[in-house]
């Protein structure tokens, strides 16, 4: 069941989250993440792969991503035209900016699941989403945003402000 | 919070341009709106938060290196695992924009000395590890800055393990050659702008490095021997305004370089090219002399001779020689005192492309017509620009101005014949009659022609691609144009030909007489009108 074929006639893998949820997809797209490609590698993946560290709301996204990417440079080694890997990476890339353009929380689960199952083109996704977010933001705002606690004395954040008083000019 | 989700992906449909600072105040003003709202709930409903500090530090480092210097340093005042990743910060780039802010505010003796102070302050509280990036511009402190303290920074930064250095400094400072061999064998790019450099160094030592660019670099012709013997695996390497430079040897151990630009190193005399994987050349200046070692390797080459002259003649009589297998070409040219014979001596069998630019304004009288035996030695030419003279007062061909389509005596070459061409661009076409003739021999002679483009507006600035404004009087003699071009060459045109005659626009190409002081390039209005794009292929 869980080696079923697929409609391509590629092997299906199938991943559980931890609240319990089926997820189905090719081998390409699983073989994105390292950990699954090492599990599939040891032919430990039948019957399916549970992942007790991923919800099944962010698993549902990784997986889009997963089959999104492995689609889109499957086709690479077919047809190397030009232009149309121009075209496909510029699909890719309206697609990443789309994907990604999630509130804090989902991004900090997905850039957290990308980092446990080593997707790496994921996680550098996250991680700049998350600079771009950073960027131009006052200290506060940051806080707020990302939940960053305090961990300094008064004296310290005092002294770390003072070293770094020119990048707060303008804010 | 289905709802939220819906506002972020609006907000994101704006652009985030990074024009004047704006990507910061969309995001400042426009995000905490609904982030704020966000959280508040995220903190209702106990949802776990986004918690930055959490993250594997690794992980943390990461992010913290993809904001710009100005922010990273503040998020170092956040919390302990910011600041430890802030003290091994990898992206030091001191250059112009956010991080000079407020630097310029004061008078010109002061701005060097602040910029200094906070070089300074950065680097001491710097761990001096895990440096990866060193970016140095000095360019607005007028060289008050001492030769010591940038040593010091130098040494304070470059450490091994850098891979990038880009450093624009002041023309009297000799950069010392220890200050980056030290870190050789990691480095991957060198950038050096307006200093002195004398290398000395041992053979292989920049064994990882795979650009190097040197702009207003004092370095003779045989310290950029040294320092080319120290790399291996350079893949690209550009030489401009280096006046010190006579003799360039590109040296056959660079076995991974690729593309090599020298431009407007005045000095220079010879050029010896003896890499063999090195297809790509873009030569600006007067016309030199080039030795290659293979003439096969070239495949797509430049000839600017933008304020020089010959660069024409220079492409007909020696460029066989140099570069026989090329596959496009570019030939750039000022001034020529010969127009090219009736028949090239050599054929370029490969040639796709052909680029012939006449920049400038003492092309009146050049006769375009002789062209063609540059047609005739391109057999497998597909593509072919030109871009006839700039005119500033043109008066139309007295023997265009009475006659029909006719009686002109048109001189034909009753043995041409092209069966490869393609596309044909004329830009900046005006009433001439040698570009008639040349038009007529190309419709009549190549039956494989599929476009056809006359333009007859300045077209656009090869470098910043925007359009060339045309002056009143201009604007005035391209509408003449296009009525001689619609009467000698419009009604010749065959069926099979996409043919376009392109008529500046005024909303594009006119300038005013209030914006003639402004800058000549810079369009502030782009059409979008469909036929003010004509064929992108043609302005290449």
């Amino acid at each position: 069941m869980a080696a079923a074929e697929g409609s391509d006639g590629g092997k299906m893998i199938v991943l559980i989250s931890a609240d319990g949820q089926r997820f189905e997809l090719p081998e390409a797209a699983a073989k994105l993440s390292q950990i699954v490609l090492y599990m599939i590698e040891d032919g430990c993946c039948y019957p399916s792969i549970p992942l007790p560290k991923v919800d099944g709301v962010i698993l549902a996204k990784i997986v889009e991503y997963c089959n999104k990417h492995a689609a889109l440079s499957s086709g690479a080694d077919g047809s190397s035209d030009a232009a149309s890997e121009r075209s496909k990476e510029r699909e890719l890339k309206i697609f990443d900016a789309e994907f990604i353009d999630v509130d804090v929380t989902t991004l900090f689960d997905v850039m957290m699941a990308a980092n446990y199952l080593n997707i790496k083109g994921l996680l550098d996704l996250a991680c700049q989403r998350t600079a771009d977010l950073i960027k131009g933001k006052s200290p506060e705002q940051i806080r707020q945003t990302f939940g960053i606690k305090n961990d300094f004395t008064p004296e310290e954040e005092a002294a770390i402000r003072k070293e770094n008083a020119w990048a707060f000019d303008n804010i | 919070m289905e709802n939220p989700k819906k506002h972020v992906w609006l907000r994101r449909v704006r652009p985030r341009t990074s024009y004047h600072g704006s990507t910061v105040s969309i995001a400042t003003t426009e995000g905490p709106s609904c982030q704020q709202g966000d959280m508040s709930e995220c903190a209702q409903n106990t949802m776990p938060k986004f918690e930055l500090d959490k993250l594997p530090d690794d992980i943390l480092c990461h992010v913290h290196s993809l904001v710009p210097l100005r922010d990273a340093a503040r998020l170092a005042c956040l919390s302990r695992s910011f600041l430890r990743s802030w003290r091994c910060f990898p992206n030091l780039t001191f250059k112009p924009g956010r991080f000079f802010s407020n630097v310029c505010l004061g008078t010109p003796f002061e701005t060097p000395e602040k910029l200094a102070d906070r070089i300074d302050h950065i680097l001491q509280n710097h761990s001096g590890t895990g440096v990866k990036t060193l970016e140095l511009n000095l360019a607005v402190c007028g060289k008050r800055i001492t030769d010591d303290r940038i040593n010091n920074w130098l040494q304070a930064a470059v450490k091994p393990g850098i891979l990038e250095i880009a450093l624009t400094l002041q023309s009297h400072f000799n950069l010392s050659c220890s200050h980056i061999s030290c870190a050789g064998s990691s480095l991957q790019s060198i950038t050096l702008r307006f200093c002195a450099f004398h290398p000395a160094l041992r053979p292989g030592c920049f064994k990882s490095l795979k650009s190097l660019l040197l702009y207003y670099v004092d370095i003779t012709s045989e310290g950029l021997g040294f320092l080319l013997s120290s790399t291996v695996s350079l893949e690209k390497l550009e030489i401009s305004h280096c006046d010190q430079i006579t003799f360039l040897n590109i040296p056959s151990h660079l076995q991974q370089l690729s593309t090599l630009t020298v431009s407007l190193s005045n000095g220079l005399q010879m050029i010896e090219i003896y890499a063999p994987k090195l297809t790509n050349f873009y030569f600006h200046g007067p016309p030199t002399t080039v030795l290659t070692s293979d003439s096969s390797h070239l495949k797509y080459l430049t000839l600017n001779g933008v304020y020089c002259s010959g660069m024409i003649q220079y492409a007909r009589t020696e460029l066989h020689s140099i570069a026989s297998n090329l596959r496009s070409l570019v030939v750039i040219s000022s001034k020529e005192t010969f127009n090219t014979p009736a028949v090239l001596s050599e054929k370029f069998l490969h040639l796709r492309k052909l680029v012939i630019d006449f920049s400038g304004i003492l092309f009146r009288s050049y006769d375009y017509f002789s062209l063609s035996s540059f047609l005739q030695a391109c057999p497998a030419l597909e593509t072919f620009c030109l871009w006839a003279g700039q005119c500033d007062y043109v008066r139309p061909d007295p023997e265009l101005e009475d006659f029909s389509a006719d009686s002109l005596d048109i001189r034909r070459i009753p043995e041409f014949h092209h069966a490869k061409l393609k596309k044909v661009a004329i830009n900046r076409f005006f009433s001439s009659k040698s570009l008639i003739e040349l038009t007529y021999l190309i419709i009549e002679k190549a039956p494989s022609l599929r476009y056809l483009l006359l333009d007859t507006s300045h077209g656009f600035d090869r470098i910043t691609g925007k359009r060339v404004f045309m002056r009143n009087q201009e604007f005035i003699q391209a509408i003449i144009d296009v009525e001689v071009a619609k009467r000698y060459i419009e009604g010749k045109v065959p069926p099979s030909v996409r043919f376009k005659l392109f008529q500046p626009c005024k909303q594009c190409h006119l300038i005013s007489r209030r914006r003639l002081h402004l800058q000549r390039y810079c369009a502030s209005k782009i059409c979008k009108r469909r036929r003010c794009f004509p064929f992108a292929w043609a302005y290449i």
